[in-house]
């Protein structure tokens, strides 16, 4: 396997792209199926018609295709996103307990220092409309943490 | 010996409007897959991705984009093929109009032969020596004619064998694929940078120059890549911009109307869809217009710029081929004018073009409405009332649109044919002062200048100022406030060209409805049909000279106040004397109206005070 670099914004870009174009040849055959040229001798109105039936086809199965690639640009976009969020998670939950709400430095950096903290609370605060709260056990690291729908860059 | 009648030439089998109507599917099929590959060249496969993933993905574009090169390639063949057929079918329709003429013509003297057969003394050997004399003249002249009908027939043969062999050699993918791969293939993509270039050195004769050295199969490769851009580049022929223009339309209407139905339609495009298909429904309305000799439609798209001015749009039509035409009339609408208003001002234009038709003898007449500038409109904030235009438009987009009206005709020029055409530019209300700044500011280039329902000539002091002594003609209604706008009244827009010392030749208008609530409806009544001013126009625009009235002085017409009180205080009277349309409460309200959008007007210069 080859070095990934995924810009999700620009896949997501590019699926744009491919959509509209697909959008564009799908208009193309549908005007070309549309084209008479009526009315024509008969003998060239029969080659015209047979050029015009082999382009249509060609040109709508491009569309389709174009479309279909797409949909799998759009695909892409959601695996790597999926992929990132799920990394994310895990590698979080491999933190130690006092750096677990930090967040993460878009430009990298390292996170900030932790806040001294006794550990897990038996019993988190309150929320904020003060209604009392049933204690909760700590969830603990997450082994299979759910994707996030949210993108990853 | 009885004589063969000339058999007539065999129908035309397919007009050049059929022809040219497929042609027009395909190139605009041919454009949307030029466009697909294009955007998907430039972005769709983005850098910042790599991995096995986007590998496939670029093999997928490279596979796809090859797909797509040999339809080009293949409808580039094919639209050459069908462009050379209509073409030729032009030319077989004309040459049959003659073919017909003559058959029957020498076919009725052969009737008369026969006749005189028939009735001759048999006995007179004079007589009979000349008939056989006779006789022997209509059968070689026979002979002769029969041998171009046969000819002709043989061509119409012929150029449906030619392209049928043409579109039988591009009707499989694999023929496609053989034609993207030709070495000869016309690189459409260097084309378009050199037209670019030669449309920006602003030289539309340089343009014109360089058009007529490319091949057949160059135009229809740079047709399809580039629609935008020949369509509107001045100096490519008319013919040329039409088909590029009616490319880009249809392709628009085809990715817009997808999108739309997709739910993705921007504000921007969703106006620029309308204002495309109100192009096309305003060709279609003129598809019937037919060139009687050589077939083909008379209605050209000369400028097609839908998402121009914010959406507002710009385009031109032509009604008649401005490049042949003896003589071309351009008319400039005024206030709100955008691409949607293109029907009726064309009908107006219609109008005209019939009228001065009949006046020119065997003169042609093209009428262009050209609507590519951005004129004032409720767009930008203003009501439809025309006070508030005058007073918040100023003479900025005058000044713009009359530089981009001096470039369009300057185009027009250079594609001309044949001898020089007689060029007359009309200006309605805010178009007139759109006009003028063509003239004072960039040069026009035009024989004659009609000037209507006009607010002002901008900077132009005299009529000289604009074109040379005798070629400005002023139609202003007496009661049209809209033309008592002009100095020496308000002045905001210049001077009123109305006005006797300014120096035109002012001809005869209706003088339009003294009732308070029309006044507006007579700004809007020069093109009227049977109206003095619209014969008047037609005048100018077949080479005539109108009849001349005098023009104002002080004291010889009414000024801005004075029309709209005496028209508030004649209306009232009249309805309250009628009391069925309108109730003396309605009629207060419009001459209360009109008298404090007057005096809003007015006082900007005070001159009520």
């Amino acid at each position: 396997m080859s070095s990934v670099e995924a810009d999700w914004n620009a896949i997501t870009a590019a699926a744009r792209v491919w959509d509209g174009a697909a959008d564009g040849l799908d208009g193309a055959w549908r005007r070309l199926h549309g084209t008479t040229g009526a009315p024509m001798a008969p003998n060239v109105a029969a080659a015209f018609e047979t050029f015009r039936e082999a382009w249509v086809d060609e040109v709508k199965d491009v569309a389709t295709t174009a479309q279909a690639h797409a949909e799998s640009l759009d695909d892409a976009a959601a695996t790597y996103s999926s992929v990132d969020d799920a990394a994310y998670q895990r590698i979080r939950s491999l933190m130690p307990w006092s750096y677990r709400d930090s967040t993460i430095d878009p430009d990298g950096g390292p996170p900030p220092m932790p806040t001294p903290s006794p550990g897990p609370s038996p019993s988190p605060p309150p929320p904020s409309d003060s209604t009392p709260a049933t204690p909760q056990p700590s969830p603990g690291p997450s082994p299979t943490p759910s994707p996030s729908p949210t993108g990853g860059d | 010996m009885a004589l063969v009648r000339v058999s007539q030439p065999d129908p035309l089998r397919t007009t050049s409007a059929a022809a040219a109507s497929a042609t027009s599917g395909v190139r605009a099929t041919g454009e949307s897959m030029s466009d697909a590959q294009e955007s998907m060249a430039s972005q769709g496969t983005p850098a910042s991705w790599t991995g096995d993933a986007s590998q496939a993905a670029a093999n997928e574009f490279t596979a796809l984009s090859a797909r797509l090169d040999a339809a080009s390639a293949a409808f580039v063949r094919a639209v050459t093929v069908l462009d050379a057929f209509d073409d030729t079918l032009q030319t077989l329709s004309s040459r049959r109009i003659d073919l017909v003429e003559r058959v029957s013509e020498l076919n009725g003297r052969i009737d008369t032969y026969d006749a005189d057969v028939a009735a001759s003394d048999k006995d007179d050997a004079t007589a009979q020596e000349a008939l056989v004399q006779r006789s022997a003249n209509l059968e070689r002249e026979a002979t002769a004619l029969q041998a171009d009908v046969d000819a002709w027939n043989r061509d119409q043969e012929s150029a449906e064998q030619t392209v049928i062999a043409g579109l039988q050699g591009v009707d499989t993918v694999a023929e496609g694929q053989s034609a993207a791969s030709a070495p000869n293939r016309a690189d459409a993509a260097a084309l378009a940078d050199q037209l670019q270039q030669k449309v920006d050195s602003g030289d539309p004769e340089a343009v014109a120059d360089w058009w007529s050295g490319l091949s057949p199969e160059q135009v229809a490769a740079l047709v399809m890549h580039s629609p935008q851009l020949v369509g509107n580049a001045g100096g490519v022929p008319s013919e040329v911009r039409d088909e590029a223009n009616r490319t880009s339309m249809l392709s628009d209407i085809d990715y817009l109307t997808q999108r739309r139905d997709d739910g993705q339609l921007t504000d921007l495009e969703r106006q620029q869809l309308m204002n495309a298909e109100d192009a096309r429904d305003t060709l279609d309305d003129y598809q019937d217009r037919i060139d009687p000799e050589t077939g083909e439609n008379q209605a050209f798209l000369l400028v097609y710029r839908p998402d121009a001015f914010n959406g507002d749009g710009g385009v031109a039509m032509s009604l008649g081929n401005p490049d042949t035409a003896d003589d071309v009339t351009s008319f400039v609408p005024g206030l709100t004018s955008e691409a949607t208003s293109l029907s009726g001002n064309v009908e107006s234009m219609d109008r005209l073009m019939q009228l001065a038709d009949g006046k020119n003898g065997d003169r042609s007449v093209a009428a262009i409405t050209w609507i590519d500038y951005d004129a004032p409109s409720s767009g930008e904030g203003l009501t439809d009332d025309p006070w508030d235009f005058l007073q918040v438009a100023g003479q900025g987009k005058a000044t713009d649109g009359g530089e981009r009206f001096a470039d369009f005709v300057d185009g027009m020029r250079a594609s001309d044919q044949g001898p020089d055409a007689h060029f007359t530019a009309i200006g309605h209300s805010y178009g007139s002062t759109t006009v003028s700044h063509a003239a004072t500011d960039n040069d026009l280039q035009v024989d004659d200048m009609v000037l209507i329902g006009s607010p002002g000539t901008g900077s132009a002091d005299t009529a000289t100022d604009l074109m040379p002594e005798g070629h400005l003609f002023v139609g202003s209604a007496d009661y049209d406030p809209v033309t008592l706008l002009g100095s020496p009244a308000i002045g905001a827009l210049g001077h009123d060209p109305a006005q006797a010392d300014f120096g035109a030749h002012r001809f005869e208008v209706d003088p339009g409805s003294y009732r308070v609530q029309d006044l507006f409806e007579n700004h809007s009544s020069y093109f009227n049909e049977g109206s003095t001013s619209l014969d008047a126009m037609a005048d100018v625009v077949a080479g005539q000279t109108p009849d001349e009235v005098d023009g104002r002085t002080l004291g010889s017409y009414q000024t801005l106040d004075t029309l709209v009180v005496g028209s508030s205080v004649v209306s009232g009277g009249e309805q309250i004397w009628n009391g069925v349309e309108w109730t003396g409460g309605q009629v207060a309200d419009a001459a209360g109206w009109t008298w404090d959008r007057a005096k809003d007007a007015g006082s900007w210069l005070n001159p009520f005070d």
